[in-house]
């Protein structure tokens, strides 16, 4: 083909396609800012999550009344359920609270953490929290109900241990024992937390294995 | 070319084809999120991006200097903590790179209000205990950053430690938990045992011919005496030479000359003042000229009578002294350009100069006090520069006379008393040394004892070459006595095996006492009956309370007898314990738990202090545990699995 007959076929497909690429390259372009937004609107969501956890934090290191504290805990994690502030408001928020004496609150915050927080991370965590705090109230059957639920995981040695206290207080021995035992066996116990599980076990009249 | 699009584009795969071109080069453009490094350098990856082996290696010689810093010679780093600070550090990297795809996926950030107020806190960008926008951009610019790379740091560094807070400062620590632990820890156990003294059947046990020998045969290294070696050896000490060394007179005096100004002369005081008609650099002849004509019409006011001072304050171009009347209190040698030093230094005390030109402009000076001073004699440094020239000669001699050492103790392998005689030394002779060396004498230095079992020494007793012991002295050594490991006779060691079998066996003898007694104890004997009659065998020691940490007990007794299981209501509990020594019969008698009541204010505070710490130290290693067993994360290299 010479290089006319290449310009004539160019024009002939431009004129049939043109306003398909034309189309295309708009339709990409509005993709592209379309995501933009997208990223800035999340953007913007962030910010707000951000700095909603930051007045929380502010208002609890100043000598601030713990209504206003709660208040603003809890309206990061109301309004930002999504983000991971909301769960770190939550366990900041229970830490404040037994602080503060009111453990009820502090277990109804965990719980919310357990049931709503989107990384596993922080819904694990939670649920070690809320239960230590219902075995701090005598709520046995509530707190051994909530290490019920928990799958296996980072903090299972955790569990097991507080099983055990658990048992321990409710005065069955046996189940005490197999709780602790299970504790010593999960991965990675930190050695001062594992001589006083021993120390535990034999309290209960168990044999530390070797 | 074009035919073939031509012939594709049409309908709606023409669409779909342009969109994803259009697409896929708008993106490309926006972000490009190709990671960098060879393959080959990767030591593992997380969810795809690579950790490089420089990187792991940085955090390492990091990490590894600061632990030789903390430890320096008390620890030695072995190949396996080598290999376990590798992975530490790789685990770190991991760590860092899952919260900071955390931080980032989870969308975390510090809106620009709450930066603004972070970086407006910080201490180093303070300026009379306020934010200095100045000293924050001088700062930032000494480092070579940028306040977007500055503030971007910040951002990400406030954003983790709000997540390690959240997790690892929250570890709430109830009353209950810590009621327990004080029962649990302030424990307290009432013990008593009988000792039973494994002396009293040392005349009762029988020791005979056969067993010694039975012992002597199974425990062959426990009866010899290891290799051992006198050292025949020759020593340079470099103190030695510096008696011999010759001094003459014309070169003590030749160095005194040569040091004198600068050691030996105490500088006197001078003081000055001045008055500066200053002229700058690039100025014209007229301007010169006229500086030169103000500082005569000034010098001549002084001549007339007028006040230095005054003068001074008035007309000196040197703002820093001009308010001082000119003064420049104590002038050195080597403080000032060199025209001004000369025209000082030639002045007596109060003399004034003439105009003086310098790089400055034209100064008149004058000596406000003039003190000169006379050199030390060289009679009072004639011993301190002799060593030191001793010192210089014999170091050379030095180096020349241990190579002659190595050299002759080469050439004539098979004796020491040659070199000894060239180099008018003394063959002497050590202790006996096994391989562990000696604590004293030449033994003490490791290099020394490697030398001396060297095969071409131990074996084909040959001189050592030359060691330098430190650098100060030096040997050579040649092994002038060898004794090989050797296993004493049996009959050197009889007795001593004899006495090892004895106690041994009324050791034994003792402990199965000591089970009879507590069958007894646990059958319901009071104590006070088991010792009737039996007082040479028996000594009852009574501790009362001790705690875990607290009371009088032997060690073993306070492990044991917090293992034990509480007693119940039929006596004691009862347990042998049987160490190194003289077994025990332990009865446990009574426990009781520690008393949360006991624990004041400020104790429990750092009880809870401590735990709380615990509890967030562990949150935050199982977090990340957590994060790990989410990401994809692949250790390429086997050394760090």
């Amino acid at each position: 083909m010479s290089d006319e007959e290449q310009l004539e076929k160019l024009q002939n497909w431009w004129r049939e396609n043109g306003r398909a690429v034309i189309a295309g390259v708009i339709i990409a372009v509005g993709g592209v800012v379309g995501w933009q937004q997208w990223g800035a609107y999340q953007e913007r969501q962030a910010e707000a999550a951000a700095s909603a956890y930051m007045q929380f934090m502010e208002a609890r290191d100043t000598d601030t009344d713990a209504e206003t504290v709660a208040r603003r805990g809890e309206r990061v994690m109301e309004n930002h359920a999504d983000s991971a502030y909301a769960a770190m408001a939550g366990l900041q928020l229970a830490d404040y609270h037994i602080s503060q004496d009111d453990p009820d609150a502090a277990a109804e915050t965990l719980a919310w953490v357990t049931e709503n927080a989107a990384d596993k991370a922080f819904r694990d965590l939670a649920r070690l929290r809320r239960a230590q705090v219902l075995y701090g109230q005598d709520r046995l059957d509530e707190a051994l109900a909530v290490l019920e639920d928990a799958d296996q995981g980072p903090y299972e040695g955790r569990y097991h241990e507080l099983r055990g206290d658990i048992y321990a207080a409710r005065g069955e021995a046996e189940q005490a024992r197999s709780a602790y035992e299970a504790a010593l066996g999960a991965d990675g116990v930190p050695q001062m937390r594992r001589t006083l599980i021993e120390r535990k076990l034999r309290e209960v009249g168990g044999e530390v294995p070797a | 070319m074009l035919q073939q699009i031509r012939d594709r584009a049409s309908g709606w795969i023409a669409w779909v084809v342009i969109i994803l071109i259009a697409a896929a080069f708008a993106l490309f453009g926006l972000s490009n999120y190709m990671s960098p490094g060879g393959a080959n350098r990767a030591v593992a990856t997380v969810n795809g991006q690579e950790i490089g082996r420089d990187q792991v290696s940085r955090v390492y010689r990091n990490q590894r200097q600061q632990i030789e810093q903390m430890y320096g010679d008390d620890l030695e780093i072995t190949e396996r903590i080598d290999q376990e600070l590798r992975r530490e550090a790789l685990r770190q990297l991991i760590n860092q790179r899952l919260l900071s795809e955390y931080l980032e996926e989870r969308n975390m950030t510090v809106s620009d209000e709450d930066l603004a107020a972070i970086i407006r806190s910080q201490d180093m960008f303070q300026e009379d205990g306020r934010f200095s926008r100045q000293r924050y951009e001088q700062l930032l610019q000494a480092n070579q950053m940028s306040t977007a790379q500055y503030e971007e740091q910040v951002r990400r560094r406030a954003v983790a430690d709000q997540l390690r807070s959240a997790v690892a400062d929250t570890g709430l620590v109830t009353d209950r938990e810590l009621n327990e632990l004080q029962r649990l820890q302030a424990q307290e156990r009432n013990v008593a045992w009988f000792r039973v003294r494994a002396e009293a059947w040392r005349d009762e046990v029988s020791v005979d011919d056969e067993a010694v020998t039975a012992y002597y045969e199974d425990n062959p290294s426990a009866f010899t005496v290891p290799e051992r070696v006198r050292l025949a050896y020759v020593e340079l000490a470099r103190d030695d030479m510096l008696e011999a060394v010759d001094v003459s007179a014309s070169e003590l005096r030749e160095r005194y000359e040569q040091v004198r100004d600068q050691r030996y002369t105490e500088q006197g005081r001078v003081e000055a003042r001045h008055i500066l008609i200053s002229v700058e650099p690039d100025a014209s002849e007229e301007q010169v000229q006229q500086a030169r004509e103000r500082a005569r019409e000034i010098r001549q006011r002084l001549r007339d009578g007028e006040s230095f001072a005054e003068l001074a304050e008035e007309y000196s171009d040197d703002i820093g002294s001009a308010s001082q009347g000119g003064d420049l209190g104590r002038v050195r040698r080597g403080d000032m350009v060199e025209p001004f030093e000369d025209a000082l230094f030639s002045l007596d005390e109060g003399e004034i100069s003439e105009p003086v030109r310098t790089d400055f402009g034209f100064h008149i000076i004058q000596a406000t006090t003039m003190e000169r001073s006379e050199p030390t004699p060289l009679e009072e440094v004639r011993d301190e520069l002799r060593r030191e020239i001793a010192r210089e000669r014999v170091s050379t001699e030095y180096v020349e006379a241990v190579n002659r050492l190595d050299q002759l103790a080469y050439d004539m392998p098979d004796s020491l008393q040659g070199a000894a005689e060239a180099l008018d030394l003394e063959v002497q002779t050590s202790d006996w040394m096994t391989r562990q060396g000696t604590d004293e004498g030449i033994g003490s230095h490791p290099e020394v004892v490697e030398a001396a079992f060297d095969p071409e020494v131990l074996e084909e007793r040959m001189n050592s070459p030359a060691i330098e012991i430190t650098d100060q002295r030096a040997v050579v050594v040649r092994v002038a006595e060898h004794e090989p490991q050797q296993r004493r006779p049996l009959e050197e060691v009889r007795d001593d095996i004899e006495e090892r079998l004895r106690t041994r066996r009324a050791r034994e003898q003792a402990r199965a006492y000591a089970e009879e007694l507590q069958t007894r104890l646990d059958e319901g004997a009071a104590p006070e009956a088991l010792l009737e009659g039996s007082a040479q065998r028996l000594a009852f020691e009574d501790a009362g309370w001790i705690g875990r940490s607290a009371g009088d007990a032997p060690g073993a007794v306070r492990e044991r007898a917090f293992r034990m299981p509480r007693p119940g209501e039929d006596g004691p509990e009862t347990a042998v314990v049987a160490g190194s020594g003289d077994p025990l019969v332990l009865m446990l008698r009574d426990v009781r738990d520690g008393d949360p009541e006991e624990l004041d204010a400020e104790r429990r505070q750092q009880l809870a202090d401590r735990l709380r710490q615990a509890h967030g130290d562990e949150a935050l290693t199982r977090f990340i545990q957590q994060l790990r067993a989410d990401a994809d994360v692949e250790i390429l290299d086997e050394e760090y699995r």
